[in-house]
């Protein structure tokens, strides 16, 4: 699937080139850049404020960009106005009209447009059922659950075919469960439309389990656009890192050693070593990423080695059992807190781990990642 | 509530007699004055209501008076007008208060706030002022004839006094913030989101004006229209000092027929019809809710 | 999008301009020296200066001030109490009948208001000799009638607005019924009520057609004195005082207004997303 997404022969469906948008002072949006391919599910992830709201609005017209512009199939609709464009979007309230039953919320585009009514009932019916709701056509929106109406939203969202449909959080309204049972529902619609979706959302549990590409914005600029999973073994800085899963950082410092460099770290009071090859300045201070699940832990060390590389000792400072998996926090030698996340799989006997046992951590160079911010 | 029965009373009964006494009751005496004989109700009228020649000494009313009002066209003219000017008029405080509070609802809070006072503000003061500063506006020596011939543009004054259009200015600049509170409340409530929904559905913002906007703040055009309509009926102010011999308006007729003519019975059957006009529209209004502001 | 319109702006600048050109007029013509209001005859205050030696406007504003004064304060007093049964009890016999009647009168027509109650005042001074002619006392009470409505609106939207559950928590204190209502539920609500006290006042203050009908020889109020010299026509007295009035009220309602703002200020939040 990302290989498709990124597949450099294919022209870009939506092009945003450099687009920027300033409220008075404040930059909400600094000069992204992002193409998007057709077919896709594209994630825009961030924190509060980082402006990927505001990019997706720019999409729907709905904020004019201070600079910069947006191509759709290779036109510019930087400055067509929202009902001339061909996206939809599906709003965080779903906006419905209070005023009007479902089949009048969703025939409302299509009105617009001036379909002609039998086509137009067609249409609506095709929609309910599309979105499992054959049955509530004639209610207003006050007599439909939550779940019920953000599937109106959709329907409403999808009724005039457009050629992007943006999803500004459409899941946060609903309860855990819910959310869930949506986010598989979801997949499923766009797959069998086929149509490109935007969504965006602030819970990266979300996006990973959507997504076909993610990309994630902070403070107005988009940092990093990548596969759900590549984006998870290769983050592109400490940021991307903690945001997308947990993470363990070791910070570290560059310095030779005869004609080879090394680093120290004295998170882990010995150096740390990774197979991937970065050209470092010395002096550099950089971190190396290690995820929760591929940290080894040893218990009843065998003393200390003298040149320990991605290795330390600590003690257990805190065991959580959640099932199948045990999360479990380690306090290295120099203060620095560990988690690590052991399965069944593991080879030792976690029923046997007690707080303050002396453990040993260690890590392959493999399983970690060099980050230089 | 832990209000005790008596207690409760103790609360209610106070104002529910204060209210008996001076408004409940006040109806029937003038339902009784219009139903009694004209003659005997002549001034002096401090000895008119000697309670032996009321219903006790075998005195029964009729209706006279009311077929006195059905026989002169003087009085159904007058209510006819009344209720054109009155129904034209709020159709006019719409027309100009709409975009008033559309503006004020879409505003930021702090300039929100602002304009929110300037509709206020004059609300509060004398309503006779208001319609007395349109006197210096409109009469035949007042600023907008002066200003005019001032610039050569016309040699005699307009006739702006005393016309249809000084009764309209007149209910517009009494009644306007009436208007414009309860529409602000009811385009207030309106999320945002629904507008921009509506355009990122294809529709042109007069399309979206018609098919969201205005439906969904059809509460607040009720509660303005019926807040405008139901006191510019019975108004007296206005017609008296904008109006001319010929806008016949019942709460002016009203005032003729009691002080000038000194016609008790008339007047209280005049009012008796008035009350029956409004009974509806006031009905109306509590189900809408309007009073809320 | 749409929201700045320039027609719509353009509409609500003319708007505003509607409500306000006529008092601005008014305002600046109280300045010129000129009896004949047509002519601008240069800046003067000397109408100001007659307004103040004019008895009979002074004692009118004087007797408009005590009706005020009182019929206000009798407002406040019952139309609390409306506002408090309607708001907190649940079912009482005769709700309907006190619901009705505390909304009736503010869209009453005043013609008919004043008309009912002077024939009221007239058949009781007949039947059991009070009230003794018209006055002060049947202002006062026609005025307090309609004022009692507003204060009963005001403060029944406000008592609707605020959380039971603090009343209760009262009760569960250990408080009982009237403690309760004069050491929360009073202080709680006592803006709403000073506003419908500023709101009554003001209503009793410009007053004219219900005040015509029910005062006496001795008892004429402001704008009965205002009414009788404005059917002449325009004079440069009284756009004196009705600067006078309009410069008092618009710095009572801008003073209340920042008082009330400045004490709801750290709610204000800015959404940038």
């Amino acid at each position: 699937m990302a290989d498709r997404a990124t597949d450099k022969g294919q022209k870009p469906f939506l092009r945003i080139h450099n687009i920027s948008k300033h409220f008075a002072e404040v930059r909400a949006v600094d000069e992204v850049s992002l193409d998007i391919q057709q077919g896709e599910f594209f994630c825009l992830l961030g924190g509060s404020g980082s402006g990927k709201s505001t990019l997706l609005r720019m999409i729907a017209g709905l904020e004019t960009a201070t600079s910069g512009h947006i191509e759709i199939e290779g036109q510019d609709v930087t400055n067509v106005p929202p009902w001339s464009r061909p996206v939809n979007m599906m709003f965080q309230s779903y906006a419905l009209f209070p005023h009007m039953n479902v089949e009048k919320n969703i025939a409302y585009g299509l009105k617009q447009d001036n379909w002609p009514k039998e086509e137009m009932d067609a249409r609506v019916q095709e929609l309910l059922d599309l979105v499992q709701l054959g049955e509530y056509g004639k209610r207003k929106p006050n007599q439909l659950s939550g779940g019920q109406r953000q599937r109106v939203a959709l329907a409403r969202a999808l009724a005039r075919k457009p050629k992007v449909l943006l999803l500004d959080e459409p899941l946060s309204a609903l309860d855990k469960k819910l959310r869930e049972e949506t986010q598989r529902q979801l997949v499923a619609i766009q797959k069998e439309i086929g149509t490109t979706f935007i969504m965006v959302t602030h819970d990266q549990e979300e996006a990973m389990s959507i997504a076909t590409r993610i990309g994630v914005m902070d403070r107005a600029k988009l940092i990093q656009v990548e596969a759900p999973r590549e984006m998870y073994e290769r983050p592109a800085n400490k940021m991307i890192a903690g945001f997308i899963g947990q993470v363990n950082l070791f910070e570290g410092k560059v310095s030779r050693k005869g004609n080879t460099q090394i680093i120290t770290s004295v998170d882990t009071g010995g150096t740390l070593e990774v197979s991937e090859k970065i050209a470092l300045a010395d002096g550099q201070v950089i971190w190396v990423a290690v995820r929760p699940e591929r940290i080894l832990l040893k218990t009843k060390p065998k003393g200390r080695a003298a040149k320990a590389i991605n290795k330390a000792n600590g003690k257990l400072t805190d065991i959580m059992y959640l099932g199948g998996i045990t999360h479990i926090q380690v306090t290295l030698d120099s203060e620095h807190p560990v988690r690590i996340t052991i399965s069944e799989h593991w080879d030792g006997d976690e029923a046997k781990l007690k707080l303050g046992d002396a453990v040993e951590i260690s890590f392959e160079k493999r399983a970690a990642r060099l980050l230089v911010s | 509530m832990g209000f005790g029965s008596i207690k409760r009373y103790l609360v209610i009964i106070p104002p529910l007699m204060w209210l008996g006494l001076f408004f409940l009751i006040p109806f029937f005496v003038v339902l009784q004055v219009s139903l009694s004989d004209p003659a005997l109700t002549r001034p002096p009228y401090t000895a008119i209501f000697t309670w032996d020649s009321w219903f006790p000494s075998g005195y029964i009313g009729d209706f006279e008076n009311y077929a006195f009002l059905w026989s002169d066209s003087l009085y159904w003219r007058s209510y006819a007008n009344s209720l054109k000017i009155a129904a034209v008029g709020s159709f006019i405080c719409l027309l100009i208060g709409y975009p008033i509070a559309y503006v004020i609802a879409r505003a930021n809070s702090r300039t929100r706030n602002t304009l929110l006072l300037l509709v206020i503000l004059p609300f509060w003061t004398s309503s006779l002022l208001r319609v007395y500063a349109l006197i210096g506006m409109y009469s035949p020596n007042g600023f907008i004839n002066s200003s005019l011939s001032f610039f050569g543009i016309i040699d005699t004054p307009l006739q702006l006094m005393q016309t249809d259009f000084a009764v309209y200015s007149g209910i517009v600049i009494t009644y306007l913030p009436l208007m414009i509170l309860p529409l602000y409340s009811a385009l207030e409530k309106l999320n945002d989101d629904l507008i921009e929904a509506s355009s990122d559905l294809g529709a042109y913002p007069l399309a979206t004006f018609w098919r969201v906007t205005l439906p969904l703040s059809i509460s607040g055009i009720i509660a303005g229209s019926l807040l405008v309509f139901i006191p510019s009926v019975g108004e007296f102010v206005i017609p008296a000092l904008l109006g001319g011999p010929d806008q016949l308006m019942i709460g002016k007729t009203l005032w003729t027929e009691f002080f000038n003519n000194r016609d008790w019975p008339v007047a209280s059957s005049v009012a008796m019809i008035m009350l029956a006009f409004l009974v509806i529209p006031m009905m109306f209004l509590r189900n809408t809710q309007g009073l809320k502001e | 999008m749409s929201k700045r319109h320039p027609f719509v702006l353009a509409m609500a600048g003319f708007g505003y301009a509607i409500l306000y050109i006529p008092i601005l007029i008014m305002i600046i013509y109280s300045f010129n020296s000129s009896k004949l209001v047509t002519v601008w005859a240069g800046w003067s205050t000397k109408w100001y200066g007659e307004l103040l030696s004019n008895g009979q406007l002074a004692q009118a504003a004087w007797i408009s001030l005590t009706v005020a004064f009182w019929a206000a304060t009798i407002g406040i007093i019952f139309g609390t109490m409306i506002g408090y049964a309607l708001a907190r009890f649940r079912r009482f016999k005769g709700k309907l009948l006190l619901n009705g009647m505390s909304t009736a009168p503010i869209v009453m027509p005043e013609v008919v208001t004043g008309l009912s109650l002077l024939l009221l005042f007239i058949s009781m001074e007949s039947l059991i000799g009070w009230p003794a002619g018209r006055g002060l006392t049947t202002v006062i009470i026609a005025h307090a009638t309609f004022c009692m409505a507003f204060v009963a609106v005001v403060v029944q939207g406000r008592l609707s607005d605020f959380d039971v559950s603090i009343e209760e928590a009262a009760m569960d204190l250990g408080a009982r019924q009237p403690y309760i209502f004069f050491t929360i539920t009073l202080p709680i609500i006592m803006p709403a009520i000073i506003a419908g006290w500023l709101l009554a006042f003001t209503l009793s203050f410009d007053d004219l057609v219900i005040a015509s009908f029910v005062s006496g020889p001795g008892s004429s109020t402001l704008p009965i004195v205002i009414f009788s010299k404005v059917r002449l026509g325009v004079t440069p007295e009284i756009n004196a005082l009705a600067t006078i009035i309009v410069a008092v009220v618009a710095v009572g309602v801008i003073a209340a207004n920042w008082l009330a703002l400045r004490s709801e200020a750290p709610k204000q939040t800015d959404e940038s997303e």
